[in-house]
């Protein structure tokens, strides 16, 4: 599988495409990383519990996306968009997108 | 020639296979579990800040949570002498039990017909009607008030309060509703404060009180009476009505023989001769 | 029972668990029911997202298109996403809820791009926000909004 940010594969061109797929998860770390992370707040710098949390959560989004992309038939994602959000506080809902198509 | 063909994607790749209630009780048990053993630290913390709290400062809760209420309770002319008997018993015990400086001791009578005395915070010990009436000689009396003397002597009220403050302070703080929840339980009608010393307390309360009795009396005789009327009451009345302080003690039978033990290690002698109680706290048994 | 007498606060929540696992469980069973038939229907309408329509002989007209759905979340997914925060994870019971919303956006984004005479829609997008934030309680409500570009063929 293929996946890319770009309109197309270079050298390689798209015959067939299968429509947009996504994946997305909503995750949350567990209270004591909140709480470490709510005192790392005074001081600054890096969240390492949070960056861990979206990192986790945006590697599940691909994977989710490129489920639906397999299960299409597609052999690559192409223009790949990635969208955070909170739907909820401590917790980080990650969606990637992206459509899938065949290349040669 | 580029074709579009719009293909359908299968169910349930976003959505995680679970079963909603499933996770619910799974992690309604483990909160449970956590806040239990978090409420289950702060009262041995707590217990342990609470029996090395200042007497002051005890004395100073005491007088906030008791004294206003005791002084609104009105005490016939009879119960005001029977408390005044009462409170003599325990002048004589107290220079016996090695309290701790600043503690005084101080005795409620309450006309209740249960069988029952408890020590409370800054030295107040309640003994209620039911148990003078059943006490056949001032030893017998002596041996359970100088036990409940001893709690407080021991700072076990005072451990009790700080456990389980400190464990509401805890929960109530995690839950968001401090006052109703510690107010229910300190002087609530199942207010935790009043009971449950645990074992290991008891049987230094025990030991503690019997020490006093001897060194009172000379001897141990009548001290395990109290004991004896609880083994007696178990047969009968124990399930609901059975007063408190005897269902939430360690068995009774075993505490008579760790008394034996203890008197005769000690070699106070077991018996010798009883002194009768004060007329008027005699007259109440006569007349129950 | 008792304990529930004494403790109303205890009984709400309850009653709220109960009515929010039933009706909200109704609700969703529902809308994935009407979303499935839906998708059917706009089954030939391809959604893409690249930038570049294909080359036509005659340029196409083009027309920007959009979809936006707010869903919320019932009582007892909150609930169980609460507790579920305390020990961190997976939120499942949210992500029904976002697979619904952006389902619906897309949906009507679909709508739109058939009521204009469009037949495909290029370079869409995804917007994800949540409504009602700021308070304590956050409530899991979101809105999504689907956007592209409809691209109306012309004879």
């Amino acid at each position: 599988m293929i996946i890319s940010t770009l309109e197309t594969v270079p050298g390689r061109s798209v015959i067939e495409h299968l429509g947009i797929v996504q994946g997305s998860t909503v995750r949350a770390k567990h209270i004591g990383r909140d709480i470490a992370a709510s005192l790392k707040n005074i001081v600054g710098g890096e969240l390492r519990g949070y960056t861990e949390l979206l990192s986790e959560a945006r590697d599940e989004a691909l994977q989710r996306m490129i489920e639906q992309a397999t299960s299409k038939g597609a052999n690559a994602v192409v223009n790949i968009r990635f969208s955070t959000s909170s739907v909820t506080q401590g917790a980080s809902e990650i969606l990637a997108y992206g459509s899938a198509v065949v290349v040669e | 020639m580029v074709k579009y063909r719009n293909v359908k994607v299968p169910e349930g790749i976003n959505v995680s296979r679970h079963s909603p209630l499933a996770e619910l009780v799974i992690l309604s048990a483990g909160v449970v579990a956590l806040f239990g053993l978090l409420g289950l630290a702060a009262l041995l913390l707590g217990s342990t800040l609470g029996r090395y709290m200042p007497v002051s400062w005890e004395n100073r809760l005491a007088n906030a949570v008791f004294e206003e209420r005791l002084a609104a309770q009105e005490a016939s002319e009879s119960a005001v002498a029977v408390e005044a008997d009462l409170q003599a018993l325990a002048d004589r015990l107290a220079p016996h039990m090695n309290l701790p400086e600043g503690l005084r001791i101080t005795v409620h009578y309450v006309d209740d017909a249960a069988v029952n005395a408890f020590a409370t915070l800054g030295g107040h010990v309640f003994i209620l009607r039911g148990l003078v009436q059943r006490m056949p000689d001032e030893n017998a009396l002596a041996m359970v008030m100088a036990h409940e003397i001893a709690h407080a002597g021991n700072r076990d009220v005072a451990a009790n309060l700080g456990g389980v403050l400190l464990m509401q302070l805890v929960l109530s703080t995690t839950f968001g509703s401090a006052p109703e929840l510690a107010d229910q339980l300190i002087a609530g009608p199942n207010s935790l404060l009043l009971k449950r010393f645990g074992r290991e307390a008891e049987s230094r309360a025990d030991a503690d009180g019997l020490a006093a009795v001897a060194a009172l009396y000379g001897h141990v005789g009548g001290a395990a009476t109290f004991f004896e009327i609880a083994l007696e009451q178990a047969g009968e009345t124990m399930p609901e009505e059975g007063p408190e302080l005897l269902s939430t003690h360690p068995l009774s039978a075993n505490r008579i023989a760790a008394m034996r033990d203890l008197a005769r290690q000690r070699g106070w002698p077991a018996d010798g001769e009883r002194t009768p109680l004060p007329p008027l706290l005699a007259a109440l048994g006569t007349d129950g | 029972m008792e304990i529930l007498l004494h403790n109303v606060d205890l009984l709400v929540v309850l009653v709220l668990l109960i009515v929010g696992y039933s009706f909200g469980r109704l609700a969703e069973w529902r809308h994935f029911r009407s979303i499935r038939r839906r998708e059917d229907e706009y089954g030939d309408l391809i959604i893409v997202t690249s930038k570049t329509p294909p080359a036509m002989n005659v340029p196409p007209e083009t027309t920007l298109v959009l979809g936006s759905a707010v869903i919320s979340v019932d009582y007892f997914k909150r609930f169980v996403a609460n507790l579920r925060k305390i020990f961190g994870g997976r939120l499942g019971t949210y992500e029904s809820l976002l697979d619904r919303a952006r389902r619906e956006a897309l949906l009507r984004m679909q709508e739109d791009a058939r009521f204009v005479g469009a037949t495909m829609i290029f370079n869409a997008r995804f917007e994800t926000s949540s409504i009602s934030k700021g308070a304590k309680q956050a409530v899991g409500t979101i809105e999504v909004l689907a956007y592209g570009t409809g691209v109306i063929p012309r004879a």
